[in-house]
């Protein structure tokens, strides 16, 4: 086995290495407990080289589908593959290319952080003083401290832990479940920097979350899950493109907002006094500056949409 | 930089057993204080009873029956060999040695999952008999050492207050309790290995080695008992009276033999189910 692309010091973005072969695959993957259905029918597919966000509400099955991929349970229809092996039934040899950060990862307390990563270098079969190097280089970039016991480290450097322990081997498959947990912005800008180097190695990621805002900072694609259903496959770009505006126009006169009515594709419209907020579908945008015209206006503003807005509509009601 | 991994090595070398074994030792040295101190205890108690020729008569005068669960050799309370067996291997010494090997062997599987570790710790190459198995060969290695560690110390009191013991027997008779205690430990492996609940564990090892330590005990006592005392572990590990009657290496064998499958049953059911959050 040799190790030699450190994490630290990754290759440049190849975005190129998007287009490769496809890593992570379900195929009318289902999970059952009982009645309850977790996850029903899944397809989903994860390239080398690509990040894909997974999003959806509580409960809506996104730790189930990352426990089915690590073989943690087993599917009662369907499966689930990554590099064509079988999750469940080749779980050993899906691992030795697996980093995996669970949601609210549980370790050890009782011993320090580079006993963890020793003995995971163990279970991988790596000696320990060739898999030092690439764990406290990752370490010392997350800036975090192994020599104190897990017990005793913040929240956030548990997490960071974790983060470790699941990138040092440099894996092909990388599953994260709400892994910027507790991490404050300094370090989820590293941490996102150590996943566009991971991706740009051409490992595949598959990266769960609530918040749009965050996946849409770290992922290519982006897969809206509901009660453990797909509600939407979608490029974060694409979305992006297809996004509505959102604009903040103050009238001189307050009546004169009825100019709006004229112009197709504003939506959410809300008045305050003067000032009428709305969105626009981009289409109208021309429209919307004509109509504009013809009227005084002495503010306006205009801003490309959050995600999060977008997807209100297809998480239903509350996200 | 660059990290260069030699070339892959044997798929025998074990992959957590040294991890599990440096966590075990807290657990380990303080069980076998515990239980040396309980050496210590009747070995200063040995004297006294050497000298009372009515307690020995007392004993002896016992019926035969209830004597018998405390000696099956019908070796009385005079001899050093008979007290100590009576008094440490009748029934502490095996029930300190299996509630340490339970506690490890619940540990092993049921309550790394119960603390929600198991799913990070198997998402690695280690398949799940292997974690199964390494465990079972670290309980087994910290059973031996606890039992290895009050052997000396029972040489060492039994010389102190000159108990006339003969040295290979004192080694039998805690190399048998070991082996008893790692069957069920290797039970409490199984079962938590099967259902991922540690009380469910605990509970069942409580009771098949009640059912098994009365079955031995009160086996004169009826015949039924005593057609089904060859299925008890305690007729193989403290039966023999092995502090009086020395190493039986053929039962130490069944007992061990019979380990094998309990634990494969253990692995095969993990194998096969969910891992709990
Ligand atoms: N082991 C289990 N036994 C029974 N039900 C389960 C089990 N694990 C998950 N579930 C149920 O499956 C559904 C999906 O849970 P899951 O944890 O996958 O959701 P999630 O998308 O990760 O939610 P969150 O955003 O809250 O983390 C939930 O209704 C949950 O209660
Ligand atoms: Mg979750």
């Amino acid at each position: 086995m040799d190790i030699d692309r450190a994490l630290p010091a990754a290759p440049p973005a190849a975005e190129s290495s998007r287009d490769g072969h496809t890593a992570i695959v379900c195929h009318a993957l289902g999970k059952r407990f009982g009645r309850h259905r977790a996850v029903v029918d899944l397809y989903l597919s994860v390239n080398a080289g690509e990040v894909v966000g997974y999003l959806g509400p509580n409960g809506a099955g996104k730790t189930t589908t990352l426990r089915l991929l690590t073989g943690a349970l087993r599917p009662t229809a369907g499966s689930a593959t990554v590099s064509g092996l079988d999750c469940w039934r080749s779980a050993p040899a899906v691992h030795r290319d697996l980093g995996y950060v669970p949601s609210e990862p549980a370790l050890d307390l009782r011993v320090t952080g580079a006993v963890l990563l020793d003995l995971d270098a163990s279970m991988r079969d790596v000696r320990a003083t060739a898999a030092r190097p690439a764990q406290y280089a990752l370490a010392d970039r997350l800036v975090l401290d192994l020599t104190r016991r897990v017990g005793e480290l913040s929240r956030g450097n548990r997490q960071k832990l974790a983060v470790v322990l699941a990138l040092w081997h440099r894996p092909r498959v990388l599953l994260l479940d709400e892994p910027t947990t507790g991490l404050d912005p300094l370090v989820q800008d590293t941490f996102r920097e150590l996943l566009r180097d991971t991706a740009a190695a051409g490992a595949a990621v598959l990266l769960s979350s609530h918040a749009l805002a965050e996946v849409e900072r770290f992922a290519h694609r982006v897969v809206v899950l509901r009660e453990g259903r797909v509600v939407a496959n979608a490029d974060v770009a694409t979305l992006r493109h297809h996004a509505p505006h959102r604009v903040r126009v103050r009238f001189a006169d307050p009546a004169a907002a009825t100019v709006l009515d004229t112009v197709s594709g504003v939506a959410d419209r809300r008045a305050d006094g003067d000032e009428v907020t709305f969105s626009v579908r981009r289409h109208a945008i021309g429209d919307l500056v004509a109509a504009l015209g013809r009227v005084r206006v002495t503010d306006l503003e205009i801003r490309e949409a959050e995600l999060e807005e977008l997807f209100r509509s297809l998480y239903g009601g509350a996200p | 930089m660059t990290v260069t991994v030699s070339a892959p090595r044997s798929a025998l070398r074990p992959r957590v057993l040294r991890h599990t074994l440096r966590r075990s030792i807290r657990a380990t040295v303080g069980w076998s204080l515990a239980l040396g101190g309980l050496v210590v205890l009747y070995a200063a108690t040995w004297p006294a009873f050497r000298n009372s020729r009515e307690y020995a008569r007392l004993f002896d005068e016992l019926p035969a029956a209830y004597r018998s669960m405390f000696t099956s050799t019908g070796a009385g309370m005079t001899t050093a060999a008979g007290f100590f067996h009576a008094e440490l291997f009748a029934l502490t010494g095996p029930l300190l040695v299996l509630l340490a090997a339970m506690g490890a062997g619940v540990r092993a599987v049921a309550g790394e999952e119960e603390r929600g570790r198991l799913d990070l710790l198997l998402a690695t190459p280690v398949s799940r008999a292997r974690w199964v198995i390494e465990h079972a060969v670290a309980l087994a290695a910290g059973v031996l050492a606890i039992c290895a560690t009050d052997a000396v110390v029972m040489l060492a009191a039994g010389a102190a207050v000159s108990a006339d013991l003969t040295p290979g027997n004192v080694i039998a008779a805690w190399v048998h309790v070991g082996v008893a205690g790692i069957w069920f430990g290797i039970l409490a492996v199984a079962v938590g290995a099967a259902t991922g609940r540690p009380a469910l564990a605990r509970i069942t090892v409580g009771i098949v080695a009640l059912a098994m330590y009365l079955v031995n005990g009160l086996a004169p006592m009826s015949p039924v008992l005593e057609r089904l005392q060859p299925l008890s572990v305690f007729r193989y590990a403290i039966g023999d009276d092995p502090l009086v009657t020395g190493l039986h290496a053929g039962h130490l064998a069944l007992v061990l033999v019979t380990a094998l499958p309990v634990l494969a049953a253990g692995a095969w059911l993990f194998r096969r189910r969910d891992l709990r959050h």
